[in-house]
């Protein structure tokens, strides 16, 4: 079998993720942080190592500011719901996940006023044409890292140094790159990092998170009050980080299981991971461009996006191709529109959608060139399903 | 067991969260420092959880270390 779906979630997970997870619940299994015993604290400490192991990759000095959520999702709406409020503006691409793009259509309903800035055919964002979008009620621009769709990778430093000068906040989605491709908070002008564990982070999934830089401190509504184990004496919901965004009990076998992934991710550097992904996305781009009848859509530079190829066969429907794919070549991957509509009309492919494959750390050159036979079988013999 | 008990006694430092309490470990531990995370004393604080007890005697050097981030130090004090 061999597994392309990455981009959706990390599959498998190094060894190391399922073991801390299971020493969690067989060891020390405990509550994190309410209680005073052995076990609740060993329980905190694993918690703690996750946020120290996250503000670390992330370039993020203060733990205490990184912030878990269940997935990326759960980060992004309180980024967005927790700041944004009638009369304000905010800017976007229409590259964006739904993650983000639902919940400014449901903050539009309430006032908020939403720009979204065109991308060039592969997906790439002009800087220019995202300054020309902000006005003086603009309070934030909230751009994806990578896209899910294409990979293409988002001018993110420029970005952040153009929101310092207009005194913008600046909210990345690196649901796509984190863990694959450097990220700095402070070095690229990043306020609010939203991030989800089951990617690229190698962590379960029911993990994320968003870091929250100084600009945005005190800023951001929560989403969800309730206990934090802290100033108990109150019924008046805590205003400090990171409990004032974490009401509930953590999912703390979840988080341990992150630790692990965070460590791994250490352990072999981003920057290998990322050259192993980027030859195997260079391969592929090559390899699929050659077949006749084939289309990748995208940048066309494996330096330019992560290692998310997506494409169309002529002839065939890309959920036909994906079922053929999985039936003669045991090939997992994903077809349709991926959570994205808008980065699909702007792509030329709505709504039909594309076939996505997301190659990992775990994939090597011989599954690809498996993979790009398997497509160019198909490709020279098309099904009609388009007629 | 008081017989291990430093001379001065012992101090806490409280936080206003756990995640505090976790932080002030690791600082405690990079300047070799001893320390202990214990339960709140219920008499001293109404949050649940734990807080750190050290050797007062200690005190300046805790009070140094916890300074270089922010914790959410909620008191140092004797216990
Ligand atoms: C670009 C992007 N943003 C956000 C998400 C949402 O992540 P999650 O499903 O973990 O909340 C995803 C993945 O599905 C994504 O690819």
């Amino acid at each position: 079998m061999i597994y392309f779906d990455n981009a959706a979630t990390s599959w498998p997970k190094p060894e190391a993720v399922p073991k801390a997870m299971g020493r969690f619940l067989g060891e020390h299994g405990a509550n994190p942080g309410r209680s005073g015993h052995a076990l609740s604290i060993q329980a905190g400490r694993v918690v703690f190592e996750a946020r120290e192991r996250a503000a670390r990759l992330f370039g993020h000095g203060d733990p205490m500011s990184v912030v878990f959520t269940k997935n990326a999702t759960e980060a992004l709406n309180l980024a967005l719901q927790g700041l944004l409020g009638p009369g304000d503006h905010v800017a976007t691409s229409t590259m964006e996940h739904n993650s983000v793009l639902r919940p400014l259509r449901f903050l539009e309903g309430r006032g908020v006023e939403v720009s979204r800035v065109p991308c060039g055919a592969d997906g790439s964002l002009d800087p220019a044409d995202l300054a020309r979008s902000v006005s003086v009620r603009t309070r934030l621009v909230v751009l994806s890292h990578a896209s899910n769709v294409v990979g293409t990778l988002c001018p993110i430093a420029e970005i952040g140094e153009l929101s310092r000068e207009r005194d913008l906040l600046f909210c990345v989605d690196a649901a796509q790159s984190a863990g694959v491709c450097p990220i700095d908070m402070a070095a690229m002008g990043i306020d609010l990092l939203a991030f989800t564990g089951h990617k690229s982070l190698y962590g379960p999934q029911g993990t994320g998170g968003l870091c929250v830089g100084e600009r945005a401190r005190g800023r951001l509504r929560p989403l969800l009050h309730g206990g934090t184990g802290s100033a108990s004496d109150s019924d008046v919901h805590p205003e400090f980080l990171p409990d004032c965004y974490e009401a509930g009990t953590l999912n703390a076998v979840g988080l341990a299981g992150l630790a692990a992934g965070l460590a791994f991710v250490e352990e072999k550097g981003v920057e290998a991971i990322r050259a192993h992904e980027t030859a195997l996305a260079a391969r592929l781009i090559a390899g699929l461009r050659e077949i006749p009848g084939v289309g990748v859509l995208g940048t066309g530079s494996a330096e330019r996006q992560t290692a998310v190829v997506s494409f169309n066969v002529a002839g065939w429907r890309c959920s036909e191709i994906a079922e053929a794919l999985e039936e003669r070549a045991a090939i997992c991957c994903r077809a349709g529109l991926h959570c994205a509509p808008l980065a699909h009309r702007q792509l030329g492919t709505f709504p039909e959608g594309a076939v996505r494959f997301s190659p990992g750390l775990f994939n090597t050159e011989t599954e690809v060139a498996v993979a790009i036979d398997a497509v160019r079988e198909l490709a020279a013999r098309p099904k009609g399903g388009l007629s | 067991m008081s017989s291990c008990e430093p001379e001065e006694g012992y101090g806490v430092a409280l936080f206003r969260s756990v995640q505090g309490a976790l932080g002030a470990e690791r600082l405690l531990l990079a300047a070799g420092i001893a320390h202990k995370l214990i339960p709140v004393p219920r008499h001293i604080s109404s949050n649940c959880g734990f807080c750190v007890r050290f050797a007062w005697a200690d005190r300046d050097r805790v009070e140094h270390a916890l300074a270089v981030a922010d914790l959410g130090t909620e008191r140092v004090m004797r216990l």
